[in-house]
């Protein structure tokens, strides 16, 4: 009785041993390729379910495939194997009863191409909510013609989403083409590059690659060939629809804004005039975001948008959030967007602070407040698409009753933002009477006199000119 | 391919040749034949088909493809040794032998010589075809064999090289006998150039680029098997003595790396060796 088989690979330069393998069937050595891999036919004699085997061994000793031939109570022995340019591999498979040729048998001729599988989409870049298309071209063929059994594929997309393949149709060379179909959530995904592997199970093959296949499982362990591939999904442009609370006092602290829309997801963030808020993610919904104390000093009319990063991505559209300026301002405290006196009491380096976050048009508004505070009249008319500004309270030179010029231009627009210390709020560029008043009443308020017999009382004096610094600047 | 015994497979450029060979379909000794076919080795479709053989005790038939599109095939059953025309299967010249029958291997040069063999029980014949179906050789081994010769008799070709490799057997398939050799003869005028001792050679020969040849000793489970790296001017570069074993080496491959891959066949499971030989034996 022929029980057992071993494979030996020996040094051509003194016959020693290299490697050896075992198997538990009679075989031949049959086929080399041009890799020096091995594909051995191997059988049995004996009675009830031989199986007959082809393996392929690489030149390392690895066992890489087996295909067994699986007819119960039949002596199976595959003869003849030719291997051609491309890989291909032929054989017969004789089929008897018994090995004795008393009773006929049936007998095939089969080829196995080397397995391959090569996929496609129906595009490169998706957004959510697409559905993406697989189309996969291999050689396996969709019935494993040795056996009969229907083989198998899949795509496992992002690890862990097992999606089928359906067999389609068969090629003109003989490639079959397997196709499936996978709809990319709506939900909480952002750019991403997401892998996949595509899996074929092959029924009475075993492979070294690992499959995955749930139900029905893998005909045999490992029974798999896997490619791995990836597509891109862009999230969209958020659309922000409302925005809770919509109005807070200047001067309120810190509070959580809610935001509503849709298209958002955990890298989405809220934005306030264009500089990011702390953000969380709720749902594809709804974000919230913190507003520190420090963005509503100010009235005024806020931009609020939701950026989704890029690629894909973008900001949302504008929803206006309103700090409102307090009592007395009538008209519902609603902030005009014009550079008026209205502005309650600010500072221009804030000001610079909050327009250095803001984006480049913003910024542009500001690099003209700065020109203009040097020298250049401000129109009062000048639209912002934000917030107060106030000119600069950075004065190089003294000022003083008589003077005219656009330094007292912006003595002036400070000092008129406190109606208690300028209430006439006239801006001429002209330091009279009302000027000279308002500079009196700011110096006794921010005691930078002691008393109205102060020398400077009433000029602004390097004294003067570092409490509208100090206080403008807060 | 229906109702046959299992055969072998060539390649041409486009073509898969493959043949069948005719098995006992019942127990009346009812014979189907066996087939010889060309298909498209892309799509499977047959080209040409032809009946060739009946049943032959359970051979399988050897096939040889030249570079002039030649398919030469033994027919084991009929006795004879067949040229075809690969382009369409028509036959092209047949050789009928006289008495024993032919084995089941053949190999053809690059001037389109072909070679094979038969045997009956104790003299075996080595054959050089010319294309056209011409002899142009023969050799005969006579009486030097005291057992029955066995039919794995075994061809390697190169350029100035025919090797030729034969076992025997008194009785039975594993009797202790051991009276194989290595031939080797001129391909072109059949002219025996040595002659070496090397036991039973039931499996194949492969030779290297440098025209060592090496062969295994196929012999019985009381002589020990040896694998022999000969010198194409037949003296010894290295034997490798495996040991007394129940086994068999049935077949050699060289691989373009330099080893040499060999299959043997364990016959008793409870003596299952662990060949592990590391030292090289120079007799």
């Amino acid at each position: 009785m022929i029980l057992r088989l071993k494979i030996e690979a020996r040094s051509a330069t003194d016959g020693h041993l290299l490697w050896s393998r075992d198997f538990n069937n009679f075989t031949d050595l049959n086929i080399t390729d041009s890799q020096n891999g091995l594909y051995l036919s191997s059988y049995y004699f004996g009675p009830g379910n031989p199986p007959t085997i082809i393996s392929y061994i690489d030149a390392n000793n690895n066992l890489i495939w087996q295909l067994a031939s699986e007819h119960d109570n039949l002596y199976n022995l595959f003869f003849g194997m030719s291997l051609d340019e491309n890989g291909r591999f032929y054989a017969t498979l004789e089929h008897n009863p018994a090995f004795d040729d008393t009773y006929p048998g049936w007998d095939k001729l089969f080829a196995v191409y080397p397995w391959d599988i090569s996929y496609g989409t129906n595009a490169n870049e998706y957004n959510w909510g697409d559905t993406i298309t697989f189309t996969a071209t291999t050689t396996m063929q969709q019935t494993n013609l040795l056996t009969g059994v229907n083989n198998k594929m899949q795509i496992i997309v992002d690890s862990n989403i097992k999606v089928p393949l359906a067999y389609s149709t068969t090629t003109s060379d003989g490639n079959t083409v397997w196709i499936g179909t996978y709809e990319i959530p709506s939900d909480n995904i952002g750019y991403q590059n997401i892998p996949f592997t595509i899996e074929g199970s092959q029924a009475s093959i075993t492979t070294n690659m690992t499959t995955h296949f749930d139900s029905p499982a893998e005909l045999t362990n490992n029974t798999g060939y896997v490619v791995s591939g990836s597509f891109n999904v862009y999230s969209p442009v958020p659309i922000l629809n409302s925005i809770s609370p919509l109005l807070k006092m200047a001067g309120d602290p810190q509070f959580t804004l809610t935001l509503n829309g849709s298209n958002f997801y955990s890298s989405s963030t809220a934005q306030f005039a264009g500089v990011s808020l702390s953000t969380t993610y709720i749902n594809s919904g709804q974000l919230t975001a913190i507003i520190p104390a420090s963005n509503i000093v100010f009235a005024g009319t806020f931009n609020i948008t939701v950026y989704n990063p890029t690629p894909g991505g973008g900001t949302s559209n504008t929803v206006g959030f309103i700090s409102n300026s307090g009592g007395g301002g009538g008209g519902g405290g609603v902030w005009l967007p014009t550079f008026t006196p209205q502005l309650p009491i600010s500072t221009s380096t804030s000001i610079i602070n909050i327009l250095n976050n803001y984006t480049t048009t913003t910024k542009t508004v500001y690099d003209e407040i700065i020109l203009q505070s040097g020298g250049t009249t401000i129109n009062s008319t000048t639209t912002l698409t934000s917030s107060t500004t106030l000119p600069s309270a950075i004065f190089i030179r003294n000022l003083k009753k008589g003077m005219r010029n656009a330094d007292v231009k912006r003595l002036q627009q400070l000092l008129a933002a406190n109606k208690e210390i300028y209430p006439e709020g006239l801006i001429t560029g002209y330091f009279g009477l009302l000027t000279e008043k308002a500079v009196q009443r700011f110096q006794l308020k921010y005691k930078v006199v002691s008393s109205i017999r102060d020398p400077g009382y009433g000029m602004v004096g390097p004294k003067t000119r570092a409490k509208l610094l100090e206080i403008f600047s807060k | 391919m229906g109702t046959s015994g299992g055969g072998n497979t060539i390649l041409g450029n486009n073509e898969l040749y493959y043949n069948t060979r005719g098995v006992w379909i019942n127990s009346n000794l009812d014979a189907a034949d066996g087939g010889l076919f060309s298909i498209n080795k892309d799509t499977g479709q047959t080209i040409w088909e032809r009946q060739i053989s009946s049943a032959d005790g359970g051979k399988s038939i050897s096939l040889s493809l030249s570079a002039n599109n030649t398919l030469y095939s033994p027919d084991v059953y009929n006795d004879t040794f067949t040229a075809y025309d690969a382009t369409n299967g028509s036959l092209k010249w047949t050789y009928q032998f006289s008495g024993g029958h032919t084995n089941d291997e053949s190999k053809i040069a690059d001037d389109g010589t072909i070679y094979t063999s038969r045997e009956n029980t104790t003299i075996i014949k080595i054959y050089a075809f010319n294309s056209d179906g011409s002899t142009k050789w023969m050799y005969s081994t006579s009486t030097n064999y005291t057992g029955d010769i066995k039919s794995e008799t075994r061809f390697a070709l190169t350029s100035d090289r025919l090797y030729f490799g034969i076992s025997t057997a008194d009785s039975g398939s594993y009797a202790p006998t051991d009276h194989g050799r290595l031939y080797a003869f001129n391909p072109a005028t059949g002219e025996l150039l040595w002659i070496y001792e090397t036991g039973n050679i039931s499996s194949s020969i492969v030779v290297d680029a440098d025209g060592t040849v090496y062969a295994v000793n196929n012999s019985s489970s009381a002589i020990d098997k040896k694998i022999f790296a000969i010198n194409p001017d037949g003296t010894l570069k290295w034997q490798f003595n495996t040991g007394l074993q129940d086994m068999t080496y049935n077949n050699i491959i060289l691989r373009s790396d330099g080893v040499l891959l060999l299959s043997k066949n364990i016959f008793n499971f409870d003596n299952y060796p662990i060949v592990l030989i590391d030292t090289t034996i120079e007799d």
